[in-house]
């Protein structure tokens, strides 16, 4: 082509310079037309969504904030000094009975370190730079009940128990110092090197632990008497804590490729996932008795937990599949290649990384699990729900129904809440790192 | 086993063959529930041998003598268990399909006021939608009950609708049709009208190809169907009509309480809300989701063929919509007839109620009950299921 | 083919001062543009540079911020003038087809037959097939979208814009999702449209069907129109040295 000849008659192109864009620099007062009055229909939408707002609001806050009555010996006093408002004063009075149940007043403190134990135990997960979480969730799993149960039972205990309460202790040690290793700058070493330097401590600690249960026995506190929100998130943490594994079983088992286990597994799924919880736990309370030999009797909170470990665990079983067959079958057939069994394949390689998936769902699994819990109530375990609702019976406060049930409602929506958005916060983080 | 190991497949009896391996396992697994079911049978049966509980169906002659406060079919407390349990079913069944209208219905409306750009109706759809999630539904339905429903004024002064409703604390009063043709008939009229069309010339002049005909559009279908059942009913109404075969019972006002006309027990009026709404959530984020996973492009093509918007969800987004909306919708309808049991906490009688509660404690044969419920639930699930295996298969049909 | 209702030397469609803006970013610069009535348009130059956005203005599909679009002398400013022009006047082909994957190639072209213009079934079947026969797959019309492949769907697109009776047709990349195989067989089909005297304006990479065919090429890059004129001039000599960058890189990679 003509090229070189025209070569020096081409003009230069100079792009036109880009302008802000009009109405940026706006009022406020004009940006809220735009938002909400632009249209004739979005107008008359803002008003009548405003005006449903003040509807249910304004009674709503009347009787929960400005005719409260927040302290009164019982509920005649309530009513008397204000009839229309809430009478917070009874769940006041009830607070402690909502939260620990009818846990003896002076052993609550031990409700509370096992809460602050646990928080702090589990903190690594979610502390960016904590190195080995895995090992941090696995230790949580296998230990902290020995710390949990020695606590909040009480009572005597065989060796083997001493000894799981004394490994416990020597774990969330090492936890607290590595968290205060880290809180002072300092940067976690792999954790070999730190270790062996305590190895002799520990030994000496998990020991002392161990022994001092001679010494320091603590209160025996049967299960009836646990109660209240303590009561309520036992349930789901032990209910999810034993799903997994169940779960992570029969998902394997219903990919198996041998037809019994398969079918075994398909089987108990489909039955579990069919019939509703209730009848599970009415089924373990009535039933369970029968199974047993007459020599082994399982109290009521341990036939709940079974039950409703058995039921998280057959739909956990439906996530992990899920997961699972995210896991490209191209990962399984590299484990081949470089000659892993079937076990090695899934412990080292597709499990990770199914489960890793599949933290969202899980997360998801345990605000069903911990809103399921509240059916306890209707078979006579005294999670919140029932405590909630023995406070209209009490004869200071007879009839005082609304305020507790608000109260319960308003402490499962902080953490029902509050757990999803967690949950959406861990999906977005998953996605960008794959 | 369909190994595709670089080895050869070894077929000496040695632990490296795999299929010896997979019979061991099998094998090993026959075993061993083998046992536990010889273990807990024996623990069964030395259990009701000492208590003295042969077991049997036999109990479900003999007489329930308790009185139901509810019932859809004809109940007195001198009939037997069976009966009692058919009851706690077709409550169960009631309920549930109410339910399952009204959380459906709902669930659509909220799905789409959920997709509004409006700012201040976007934050008031998202309130409803985690408010009613978060909070447990056991805890919503004894909120409506015990704080809303048993609130309402005495019978003596119950609210009332025209001459002919009535809601008071003890439930809610509605006019009832008396008429010896039974609802069936409405059935017979469908089919009658559904006969009648497809005989109609413009059915048999169809140029489509059968199988073109038997993959009509899904939603097309559930339109149709909907539009049969209407006539079917139109027909029966005025079947009804020219019979004089009929009559309204109003509720009045009697001395103590509200007589005649059906009454829908608080309980029952309670639970329908609450589960309602709760579900209704879970449906309306289905909805929405639906409808945004429809690329966006097809809106544009719409648009620029010329179809106004409301064309354009009719015609474009819905029916494609309904791919994704219809499995999970119907999986919901499954968790709302499990969740109806939950209405035993405010006494409705439900299955549950009657017969896990009443009727095991009455009876003492526990295993019998719990089977019996249970395989209720079971067979209800398996033909929901079903259906949705269905509706599965015929849209994977039309997709390819 | 039924002819079309324009007279030649109309303009059909005139853009004055657009300005459009995605938030901050100012998308489409100061855009002024003829098209006559039976002009056929190509619109080049490299990604980003507002080609798409400035088509899909044209029919509302995009909403500008400043600036005038006339359609047959018609502003489109007014909603209500807008929508009608839109309907009767033009027609889209998209890049990625955007066929209804729930009914059947008949059935894509009937429904705005149908439910817009009011016609009988039958009319509307006869009229589709017709149009499906020309662009040459009148034997997949029981078939549905997922059965067929980018170079037929494409087509059908065609037909489908083509069934309404537009008098303008805008085709938005229309080859750009297509495999080598298939982008001669749309171009065949685009070639034999453009000889029937059918406004058009097409946004595309293939420089060889824009000097075959068009009247004009435009040459956008960041948002503005950097030179516009006869296909000859513009391809062969360019006045400007963007317009020589871009098609030296268009010939470097061999879409001629």
């Amino acid at each position: 082509m003509t090229q070189q000849s025209d070569h020096n008659k081409l003009k230069t192109f100079v792009p036109i310079p880009a302008r802000p864009a009009p109405g940026a620099s706006n009022s406020w007062l004009a940006h809220l037309r735009q938002q909400y009055f632009s249209t004739v229909l979005s107008s008359a939408l803002t008003v009548t969504t405003l005006f449903l707002f003040y509807l249910l609001m304004s009674p709503l806050v009347d009787w929960a904030l400005v005719k409260a009555v927040w302290s009164a010996a019982d509920r005649k006093e309530c009513y008397s000094v204000s009839p229309d408002g809430a009478c917070w004063a009874g769940v006041i009075h009830w607070f402690n009975n909502i939260i620990y149940g009818r846990y003896p007043s002076p052993e609550i403190w031990r409700i509370n370190l096992v809460f602050v134990a646990l928080v702090l135990w589990a903190s690594p997960i979610f502390i960016n730079r904590f190195p080995h979480k895995v090992m941090v969730f696995l230790s949580l799993w296998l230990a902290f009940p020995g710390l949990a149960s020695y606590l909040l039972l009480g009572g005597e205990h065989g060796l083997l128990t001493q000894l799981w309460f004394g490994i416990a202790c020597a774990i969330l040690t090492i936890i607290v110092l590595a968290l205060i290793w880290l809180v002072t700058g300092r940067e976690l070493a792999p954790g070999h090197s730190a270790l062996t330097r305590l190895k002799l401590p520990l030994l000496a600690l998990t020991i002392g632990a161990c022994l001092g249960q001679q010494w320091l026995i603590l209160e025996a506190v049967e299960t009836t008497r646990w109660g209240g929100l303590f009561l309520t998130l036992v349930i789901a943490s032990v209910a999810i804590m034993m799903a997994l594994p169940i779960g992570i079983l029969l998902a394997l088992g219903r990919r198996s490729e041998l037809p019994v286990i398969k079918y075994l597994a398909i089987t108990f799924i489909e039955l579990v996932r069919s019939v509703p919880l209730i009848t599970v736990l009415f089924m373990a309370v009535t039933m369970l008795p029968f199974f047993l030999p007459n020599s082994v009797e399982l109290d009521k909170l341990g036939q709940v937990l079974v039950a409703i470990s058995l039921f998280a665990g057959a739909y956990m079983a439906e996530n992990v599949r899920g997961g699972l067959q995210a896991i490209a079958v191209g990962q399984t057939e590299a484990a081949k290649s470089l000659g892993m069994n079937y076990w090695q394949n899934m412990i080292f390689i597709v499990l990770p990384q199914a489960l890793r998936l599949m933290i969202p769902n899980i997360v998801t699994s345990f605000i069903s699990t911990l809103k399921d819990t509240t059916l306890v109530s209707i078979i006579g375990l005294f999670d919140i729900l029932l405590m909630a609702k023995n406070m209209a019976i009490d004869k200071k406060w007879l009839d005082l129904h609304t305020e507790p049930l608000v109260l319960i409602a308003s402490i499962f929506f902080v953490l029902c809440y509050g757990m999803s958005q967690y949950s959406l916060y861990l999906e977005r983080k998953l996605q960008w790192s794959h | 086993m369909k190994s595709t190991s670089p080895q050869k497949t070894d077929t000496s009896w040695s632990w490296h063959n795999p299929v010896l391996r997979a019979w061991f396992y099998q094998c090993a697994t026959i075993i061993i529930v083998l046992l536990l079911v010889y273990y807990l049978g024996s623990n069964i049966i030395e259990n009701l041998r000492l208590m003295g509980l042969p077991f049997g169906f036999d109990f479900l002659s003999s007489t329930a003598s308790f009185d139901i406060g509810w019932t859809l079919i004809d109940y007195r407390p001198d009939m037997n268990y069976w009966r009692v349990y058919l009851v706690g079913i077709t409550n169960t069944l009631v309920l549930s399909l109410l339910i399952i209208v009204f959380a459906t219905v709902l669930g659509f409306l909220m799905g789409v006021v959920r997709l509004s750009k409006h700012p201040l109706v976007a934050i008031l759809a998202r309130a409803y939608v985690e408010i009613f999630r978060n909070i447990p539904l056991l805890i919503q339905i004894i909120f409506w009950f015990v704080v809303i429903f048993l609130e309402l004024p005495k019978p003596k002064h119950s609210f009332a609708i025209g001459e002919a409703f009535f809601l008071n604390n003890r439930g809610f009063y509605t006019p009832e049709l008396l008429t010896d043709s039974p609802l069936l008939m409405v059935l017979l009229a469908t089919v009658v009208v559904w006969v009648v069309y497809w005989l109609l010339p413009r059915g048999l002049k169809s140029t489509k190809s059968p199988q073109q005909q038997a993959t009509k559009s899904l939603a097309m279908l559930a339109t149709t169907g909907l539009k049969w059942l209407g006539y079917g009913l139109m027909l029966y109404v005025v079947f009804l009509i020219f019979s004089g075969n009929f009559e309204w019972v109003n509720p009045e006002k009697g001395r103590f309480n509200i007589e005649g006309g059906m009454f829908l027990p608080a309980a029952f009026c309670a639970a329908l809300i609450a589960m309602s709404v709760y579900r209704s959530v879970t449906i309306a984020e289905m909805v929405r989701a639906g409808i945004l996973s429809v690329d966006q492009g097809q809106k544009n093509a719409a648009q620029a063929i010329g179809f106004t918007q409301w064309q354009t969800l009719k015609l474009v987004l819905i029916p494609q919509s309904a791919r994704s909306i219809i499995p999970p919708l119907i999986n919901s309808w499954l968790t709302i007839v499990k969740e109806s049991s939950l209405a035993v906490a405010i006494g409705f009688p439900e299955l549950v109620s009657l017969f896990m509660q009443t009727s095991l404690n009455q009876t003492g044969r526990a295993i019998e009950v719990v089977l019996m419920v249970m395989a209720f639930y079971v067979v209800t699930s398996l033909l929901i299921s079903g259906v949705m295996n269905q509706v599965n298969k015929r849209m994977q049909i039309q997709e390819r | 083919m039924e002819s079309l209702t324009k007279e030649h030397n109309a303009t059909a469609i005139a853009l004055k001062g657009i300005n459009l803006w995605f938030d901050d970013f100012h998308a489409l610069k100061d855009i002024d543009l003829t098209v006559a009535s039976g002009e056929i348009v190509v619109i080049c130059g490299p990604s980003g540079s507002g080609k798409s956005t400035l088509v899909r203005c044209i029919n509302h599909l995009e909403q500008y911020q400043q600036g005038q679009i006339e359609i047959f002398d018609q502003s489109l400013a007014n909603k209500k003038v807008a929508s009608q022009i839109i309907r009767q006047d033009i027609g889209m082909v998209f890049q990625h087809f955007h066929l209804f994957p729930h009914l059947s190639i008949l059935q894509n072209c009937t429904l705005g037959l149908m439910h817009i213009k009011g016609m009988e079934q039958q009319q509307a079947d006869d009229k589709a097939m017709v149009l499906l026969e020309r662009v040459g797959v009148a034997e997949l019309a029981e078939k549905f979208p997922g059965q067929i492949s980018g170079g037929q769907k494409q087509r059908v697109a065609i037909a489908r814009a083509l069934v309404m009776e537009p008098k303008i047709l805008l085709l938005d990349e229309p080859t750009s999702a297509l495999d080598p195989e298939m982008i001669k067989e749309v171009l065949d089909v685009m070639i034999d449209l453009a000889g029937s005297g059918m406004t058009m304006v097409c946004v595309t990479h293939e420089i060889g069907f824009a000097r075959r065919v068009a009247d004009t090429v435009v040459f956008m890059a960041e948002g503005c129109i950097v030179e516009t004129g006869p296909a000859q001039q513009v391809l062969g000599s360019p006045q400007w040295d963007r317009t020589q960058e871009f098609l030296a890189h268009v010939v470097s990679n061999g879409a001629a």
